[in-house]
């Protein structure tokens, strides 16, 4: 990845950051209610066969839901999304190649399987990721780490997703600093040889170790003894209940029924 | 013995490459004192502070503070007393935000969350910092990381303040707020730093490492006017002593 594409990406990361500061329905929702559809979200999108399509489309109403309610911008979401494209584009990429047997799909008719399923990767994808950064910027870090707290997440995992998160500014920084520095003492012919890319990321290796030891000790200087640190408690409301049943009834309903073949027939039937 | 007080005795310690750091270092800081330890690079300075604080234990001799040995055994008492600023802010900084940073330390304490908004938000005002609450620490500027960081130190009350370069990376105008905020301060202070002219304002003492001993300790004022003792220690006069700069024929 180009230092460009590195200093863009962190920069899309602080965007959500300053989302996720905003007081909208979504944003005053407590965090649990959010966690909790978004695993059974994910769960749900992902336990279809490989070969759907279809069926996944009625999903995009939560993610646009959460981008609607929380007054997050759609340009924003969308270049976030772009810029992690490649790799499920990477996933699937050789499916059109290697499975070439044709499927029906209603409306549309004949399609090889290796296609379909690479349609299928891309949508789940799209859904999957733009959720998650949805919950995030919806959110924010502080409050998704509590409310994993309270759902009894092991203690662990949600320190180091909070330290996780804070220090990615940090080493990212490092990196654009390491690069900077290369590129003034380079000629503009010379490119990155893989030897001095082995010899960077030994550097920032080493670098995030020293920096990582600072940091424990500056935690141990104030206390902190192995136990994460100890959050706000959350209060779950009545909206929190009623945004978890309904959503929670939409996802079993698309699950249980395809809705667009549906709506299709119920179309076609009232046409005919 | 007063919690306040900081003694050295024939402290020695070496790096695991063999760097010798500190040679038989003792010195005694009492209640309130102000005591600037300065140096050339590689001097030692670092090293010193990262003793009186526990994080490194001397190889022979000993650290006291207040009544306290530093040893592995009383870790958090010493902790509790010792209050540590780090050069680099963001060592010090890991929270999402400021007021979770701040509350990181009385937490870990045990304070109850009814008296923990007080403790920090007392912490915030005394540094000036309290309208930056609510940002993420790297949205802050040099001068509030710092600020804030001096403030993460503060709510847990020690007794000692113990800063590295607390003016590194400062513009002007904000190494002068730091400069009179640790002025303010009632603490016992203990800080190595390059900057003389902050050593003048803010201690009345100074203590000179080179090359891992101490070779001056006493008066600030009559130690940083003295040009002979500061160039054999890699050092030079404060820049308000040091004359205007005439020009080359």
């Amino acid at each position: 990845m180009s230092a460009g594409l590195l200093d863009r990406a962190l920069s899309e990361v602080r965007s959500l950051d300053t989302l996720s500061r905003q007081s909208t329905p979504v944003h005053r929702l407590d965090p649990r209610t959010k966690l909790i559809l978004v695993f059974m979200f994910v769960g749900v999108v992902m336990s279809f066969p490989p070969y759907t399509l279809l069926a996944l489309l009625p999903y995009a109403a939560f993610p646009l839901w959460l981008a609607a309610s929380g007054r997050i911008p759609g340009g924003a979401l969308y270049r976030k999304l772009l810029l992690v494209l490649p790799l499920a584009v990477f996933v699937g990429i050789l499916n059109p190649i290697f499975d070439t047997t044709p499927r029906m799909v209603p409306g549309i008719g004949s399609v090889a399987g290796g296609w379909l399923s690479l349609g299928s990767i891309l949508v789940r994808f799209f859904l999957n990721a733009a959720t998650g950064l949805l919950l995030l910027g919806t959110t924010g870090v502080l409050s998704l780490t509590q409310g994993m707290e309270a759902l009894h997440f092991p203690r662990v995992f949600s320190t180091l997703f909070l330290l996780m998160y804070r220090y990615l500014f940090i080493l990212t920084e490092e990196v654009l600093r390491l690069n900077q520095a290369r590129r003034c003492r380079s000629s503009a012919r010379s490119s990155l040889t893989p030897s001095l890319a082995g010899a960077m990321i030994g550097s920032v290796l080493l670098r995030a170790w020293d920096r990582a030891d600072r940091i424990t000790t500056a935690m141990r200087m104030r206390g902190f003894t192995g136990t994460p640190p100890r959050l706000t408690p959350l209060h779950w409301t009545a909206t929190d209940t009623r945004v978890l049943v309904f959503w929670t009834a939409y996802f079993l309903l698309c699950r249980g029924w395809n809705l667009p073949v549906l709506l299709g027939r119920v179309v076609v039937g009232l046409l005919s | 013995m007063s919690h306040h007080l900081v003694e050295c005795r024939e402290v020695s310690f070496t790096y695991p490459d063999g760097t010798p750091a500190l040679r038989d270092i003792s010195f005694r800081i009492t209640h309130g004192e102000a005591v600037a330890v300065i140096g050339a690079n590689g001097a030692g300075k670092s090293t010193l502070l990262l003793h009186l604080a526990g994080v490194l234990l001397p190889q022979s001799g000993t650290v006291r503070v207040g009544d306290v040995l530093v040893d592995s055994s009383h870790l958090d008492e010493v902790r509790r007393t010792v209050g540590f600023v780090f050069q680099n802010p963001d060592d010090q900084l890991f929270m999402p935000t400021v007021f979770e940073d701040v509350a990181f330390g009385p937490r870990n304490l045990g304070i109850p969350e009814d008296q923990l908004e007080n403790r920090v938000l007392e912490a915030l005002r005394s540094v000036g910092a309290d309208h930056v609450r609510d940002r993420a620490p790297y949205h802050l500027s040099g001068g509030e990381k710092r600020a804030v960081s001096i403030a993460t130190v503060l709510a847990l009350q020690p007794k000692i303040l113990v800063l590295d370069e607390p003016a590194a990376n400062l513009d002007p105008v904000n190494r002068r707020k730091v400069i009179r905020l640790l002025t303010q301060f009632s603490h016992t202070r203990i800080l190595a730093t390059h900057d003389l002219d902050l050593a003048l304002d803010v201690c009345d003492r100074v203590l000179i490492l080179h090359q891992g001993r101490i070779t001056a300790d006493g008066n600030a004022e009559t130690i940083l006017r003295d040009e002979n003792i500061l160039r054999q220690n890699g050092l030079e006069l404060p820049l308000r002593f040091q004359g205007p700069m005439l020009p080359k024929d």
